[in-house]
């Protein structure tokens, strides 16, 4: 470990004061042993603090594992260290597994290239008034009125975009129920592979926390892969992707309106211009191989054949 | 007690050690760029033995993700493993595609880019047909290229390849049958964060949680935090998928799995397997989960060639790039099958 703290990286020095207090921590132990449990803090707090984004990555699995390690000590080293017998220790994991499901499943259904904000439909609504696309006062509803006067084509517009919101709300929603489900299943499952040890059954081993962790992944992996290989998830996936994406197409309109307002280039047109080049290209493409091309005779004549290699097939003219 | 003490430090240890691996860059073998176009480009290896007088091997990747892959770091290099065994070794390197190539389909990659680079090869070295690599997606695409022009192909070597799309074990398939492609393409690209959080959920509690908890358990060996960051990085580098390919890709071969069927057509013209018949090559990994076994077998009853191999390696997906195993089989095991292929010399 290092104790330099002068490196200019704020994660460097983060993590050096983290070790730093770690290292404090690890000194009391011996006086102090009820202090063990501070261990597991070390990963929140430093969690807190401003590590580098690509760091976050990191966060779900220690945390995960950290709480297992704080539940192993409770169970193993508090102070009612006799009820830890196999059965209880793996009903309090399974609890620990539960609570984290739960977290996660509030978490669930944003795609990563696709990311609401808190509120989308008052956030969309402040936009859309902002850029004068909507009156100040109208409101994002997706009810069954008739559009009518001469805002028709944007209120229906806004009907929809409301109704689009909704609908991938709800996908979301449900994406959630089926993961809250599968943490039920797996860690039931879970439970019972490490009760099985007790009465001498092939399973997990409770001596160590890594193996108790590598237990937890594979039930997790096994009931996850059951569920997600079922056409009702399959279905629930792709309807998560139809419906983000139909939002995505509605704010995509909405944005390219705005941009026409102010004689901005939009997407629609850069699309016109690439596909004219494209076509050109092709039609280039294809006059300078056709025979009858300039270029193709002048090539044709001032090239020479290549001498094949000896023992090398000689190549066929027929090219694209 | 003693593990969880020895979890802290070792995690501290993991952290630092990470800061100083940030900056580890892949690669390692060196290669001139040799042709380009738009935003592909071709590549040459310089060789590292005497030649062992193969026609030359053009390797074509997926658009997935960077074809750095192939060649890692020293000892994880397939292509490494390819010179040392005097091969001639070609690469195409699709690039990152941005907005102007969100039109750019399959005829444009395969009859269009990879075309275009068989012939710069067939061109520079004067000869009849070179010895095509497809990888992954880019093995698909040499199917496709071989059934159309097999006049340029002399082998053709399938690794991780996906012919049937439809079988039980493809999570993948599964889940874009009910994807509407219309919606899809309509933002444009398909960003590459997108694709990596799909192939995230195949196996979700392995590859985001427990990878990371085996990291700090094998984490203060320097070289070994090097290795992570070099995987990780390309794991997370994936270039967008231009929309116009991936909407085909997507409908024409997971959903309507058409290579099967016969029913693909390409620039106007039929994509018939049964074309293939030079010599065939086809490498599957046996653990594959984005590949699974049972969408490359099927190859070897919908080609035409009469000299078809397959070979199981006994690795995943990933592994099949730069696992001992597959560092030690894939390289020796696809130099003896081309050199086993190779007309004596007069």
């Amino acid at each position: 470990m290092t104790d330099d703290t002068s490196h200019a990286d704020p994660w460097t020095a983060t993590v050096a004061q983290m070790q730093q207090e770690l290292l404090q921590r690890w000194l009391k132990l011996s006086a102090a042993p009820a202090e063990v449990s501070a261990l597991f803090e070390w990963w929140p707090k430093l969690a807190e603090t401003a590590v580098p984004l690509s760091f976050q990555q990191f966060g779900p699995a220690w945390e995960l594992y950290f709480s297992l390690g704080r539940t192993m000590l409770q169970e193993l080293g508090g102070g009612d260290a006799q009820a830890a017998d196999p059965a209880s220790r793996a009903r309090a994991f399974a609890t620990v597994m539960e609570t984290w499901f739960e977290q996660l499943g509030s978490q669930l259904g944003q795609l990563p290239n696709f990311r609401l904000p808190p509120d989308p439909q008052q956030w969309w609504q402040t936009l859309m008034q902002a850029s004068g696309s909507m009156p100040s006062g109208a409101a994002l509803k997706s009810g069954d009125f008739a559009a009518l006067g001469l805002t028709r084509e944007r209120q229906e517009a806004w009907q929809k975009f409301a109704r689009l919101l909704a609908q991938y709300q709800q996908v979301q929603t449900k994406l959630a129920q089926q993961w809250i489900k599968i943490g039920a299943e797996a860690t039931k499952k879970f439970a019972a592979r490490v009760s099985a040890t007790s009465t001498g059954a092939p399973g997990a081993s409770m001596e160590s926390l890594k193996g108790l962790y590598d237990v937890w992944i594979e039930c997790a992996e096994e009931v996850y892969g059951s569920v997600a290989h079922s056409p009702e998830y399959a279905h629930l996936i792709a309807e998560l992707a139809n419906s983000s994406n139909a939002v995505r197409a509605e704010q995509q309109r909405e944005l390219e309106s705005w941009a026409r307002q102010f004689d901005l280039p939009t997407r629609a047109e850069i699309n016109s211009l690439h596909q004219q080049v494209k076509e050109l290209r092709a039609q280039m493409r294809a006059q300078a191989s056709s025979p009858s091309s300039p270029k193709s005779k002048s090539m044709s004549k001032s090239k020479p054949k290549p001498k094949p290699k000896r023992g090398v097939r000689r190549r066929p003219r027929n090219r694209k | 007690m003693a593990e969880m003490l020895e979890f802290g430090r070792r995690l501290g240890a993991t952290l630092t050690g990470l800061g100083s691996a940030a900056h580890t860059r892949p690669g390692c073998s060196a290669k001139q760029r040799v042709w380009g176009e738009d935003k592909v480009a071709l590549y040459r290896y310089e060789p590292l033995t005497r030649p062992a007088g193969i026609a030359p091997v053009l390797i074509c990747y997926a658009l997935v993700n960077r074809p750095y892959m192939m060649d890692l770091q020293a000892d994880r290099s397939l292509i490494r493993g390819f010179l040392n065994a005097g091969l001639d070794v070609y690469l195409i390197d699709w690039g990152y595609p941005d907005g102007a190539d969100r039109l750019n389909d399959l005829d444009d990659y395969i009859n269009g880019y990879l075309h275009r680079c068989v012939q710069h090869v067939l061109d520079s070295q004067q000869i009849a047909g070179v010895n095509l690599l497809g990888v992954c997606q880019g093995g698909t695409f040499s199917l496709c290229y071989t059934a159309l022009h097999p006049q340029h192909v002399k082998n053709l070597i399938t690794m991780v390849t996906p012919v049937d799309f439809k079988t039980p074990e493809n999570l993948l398939s599964k889940w874009v049958q009910g994807l509407n492609l219309d919606l899809l393409v309509q933002g444009g690209n398909v960003s590459g964060d997108c694709l990596n959080g799909i192939y995230l959920s195949l196996m979700p509690f392995r590859l985001t949680q427990q990878k990371y908890i085996d990291l700090v358990q094998a984490g203060e060996d320097q070289r070994q935090l090097e290795n992570f960051m070099r995987m990780e990085r390309w794991i997370f580098d994936s270039p967008d998928q231009a929309a116009a390919a991936l909407r085909q890709f997507i409908q024409w071969f997971y959903q309507e799995n058409r290579l099967v069927d016969g029913s693909l057509m390409l620039g106007k013209r039929q994509v018939d397997l049964r074309r293939i018949v030079q010599p065939v090559l086809n490498i599957y990994a046996s653990k594959d989960h984005l590949v699974p076994p049972s969408a490359s077998v099927p190859l070897a009853r919908l080609v035409g060639s009469a000299d078809y191999t397959p070979l199981a390696v006994d690795v995943g997906h990933i592994g099949m790039y730069v696992s001992a195993r597959a560092q030690q089989e894939v390289p020796s095991k696809i130099a003896a099958w081309l050199g086993a292929r190779e007309k004596p010399r007069p």
